[in-house]
């Protein structure tokens, strides 16, 4: 119900105007004085009128946005949407079961937000410039690359980072590492009681988060672990890594993605002081 | 019916931002371009509206409102008051005075994109004068000032902004007639059994 002073034709009229944006200061200031408790219905109605009509006269095409906009927006959207799957608990509650995590709980879990954005922006980006993933008969198979791990770390510019759970952690604790050398741009991950999986069904994903390169996190190739206890896993970079922050492992359909919706981040590796 | 990405954002689903920026990235982005004076603002204008979207995502009803209408008007507000805001006026020369079609089909496939009330408020367009729909169009769809408008149309100021307002009424009047016609032609489709509510305003 209105109880506006004005006549209703030219309350109506300046409600028009609002929808439309055509208002001056003094038609907006009258407006807000008369409905100070806020607007009468017809105000949505009016804007949801507008609105039908610049549809209508837009016609089906859009101009795309452009990626990088659209990455932005995609990053903005993980500060205001809540995330029903979030589990950060759990990874508080976990960090006790990681004795080789040697980063401070409170840096880890910011690395985890932070590289979990990237990730998620990377997904929302949603660049689908290539057809799909890879192909399920391009995983890398978990072998025995002890010899060529340790050769790596005895080389003086090499990282090595242990895993802590990410925001889907595994049930049971999987310990274990990544070992890098930007130099060589080659790298291992080593895990201790991965699950196996089933590469019919899902396969493990490795994703570097570069920022030094770009927002976008680096597909570091996908594989499977085929044994229990301790494998380790050749990194497949697919673009060069400048500078990497962290290391994260999702789990993708068969042949993985181009664009990871990081439902299943189990494991990450932040690289930090 | 295709499953709304902003039901499915209010509810934490963040997946679904992938889904809501295919779905309407290019139209916010082309509403925001068409009012903003350079691209640098209009991508900040983008920017802003999305953040609004997320906000509001849980307040869309689909009762009330198709999806892309709801993201426009997001979107519309948000670019008035940003104008409103910085107090700049549209820029003249980017506007097209094309005559206005309202009776063009642009197909089956659009309506899915833009909505039902989108292909109601081309009807309705139509049924108003031409001057009126140019004064419409210019206002509305590309946001330009009255006296913009005026020198375009070779109209007094007073008469673009009754064209405008008094235009946007006329539209919205006919549409509740069409949604009314719509109801009503549902009511009489479900067959004598069913239960006829009584029809009045919408507002």
């Amino acid at each position: 119900m209105n109880s506006s002073s004005l006549p209703p034709s030219e309350w109506e009229e300046l409600l028009a105007g609002e929808a439309i944006g055509d208002l001056d200061t003094s038609e907006l200031e009258r407006l807000d004085q008369e409905f100070a408790s806020g607007r009468p219905d017809s105000s949505a109605e009016l804007m949801r009128t507008a609105a039908a009509l610049d549809l209508a006269l837009a016609g089906a095409e859009d101009d795309a946005m452009p990626d990088h906009l659209r990455r932005r927006v995609a990053l903005d959207a993980v500060k205001y949407i809540p995330d029903a799957n979030s589990n950060s608990a759990g990874v508080e509650l976990a960090s006790d079961q990681q004795p080789h995590a040697t980063i401070p709980l409170r840096e880890r879990v910011a690395w985890l937000a932070a590289a979990a954005s990237i990730l998620f922006a990377f997904g929302t980006w949603a660049l689908r410039e290539r057809s799909g993933g890879n192909g399920p008969g391009d995983a890398i198979v978990a072998m025995d690359f002890g010899k060529e791990r340790a050769n790596l770390k005895a080389t003086e510019d090499h990282i090595a980072v242990q895993w802590a759970p990410g925001t889907t952690p595994f049930e049971t604790p999987v310990a274990g590492d990544v070992v890098w050398s930007t130099t060589e741009q080659k790298g291992f991950m080593r895990f201790v009681d991965m699950p196996i999986n089933d590469p019919t069904k899902e396969q493990y994903q490795l994703w570097i988060i570069d920022p030094a390169r770009d927002d976008e996190p680096i597909d570091g190739g996908v594989f499977d672990v085929t044994a229990a206890g301790e494998v380790i896993v050749p990194i497949d970079a697919k673009l060069k890594v400048l500078d990497p922050a962290a290391f994260a492992i999702t789990i993708e359909k068969p042949g993985g993605v181009v664009v990871s919706t990081q439902e299943r981040l189990p494991l990450l590796a932040s690289v930090a002081n | 019916m295709t499953e709304s990405v902003l039901t499915r954002i209010a509810s934490g689903d963040r997946t679904a931002v992938d889904d809501c920026l295919d779905r309407y990235g290019g139209l916010v982005w082309s509403l925001a371009k068409r009012w903003v004076g350079n691209v640098d603002d209009a991508e900040d204008a983008v920017q802003d509206i999305f953040v609004e979207l997320w906000q509001q995502a849980g307040r869309f009803d689909p009762a009330v409102a198709g999806e892309a209408t709801f993201v426009a008007m997001i979107a519309r507000r948000r670019l008035i008051d940003r104008r409103r805001k910085q107090s700049r006026t549209p820029v003249m020369e980017t506007i097209s005075v094309e005559p206005v079609d309202a009776n063009a089909d642009h197909g089956t496939e659009e309506i899915l994109v833009r909505g039902e009330e989108a292909a109601q408020a081309k009807e309705c367009l139509g049924k108003l004068s031409p001057t009126q729909q140019q004064v419409l169009t210019l206002s509305v769809h590309h946001g330009a000032s009255h006296a913009s408008i005026a020198g375009k149309l070779s109209l007094p100021l007073g008469t673009v902004k009754s064209y405008a307002r008094r235009g946007l009424i006329q539209l919205r009047d006919c549409m509740r007639l069409s949604a009314d016609a719509v109801d009503a032609a549902g009511l009489v489709a479900s067959g004598p059994s069913a239960n006829v509510a009584p029809t009045g305003s919408r507002s």
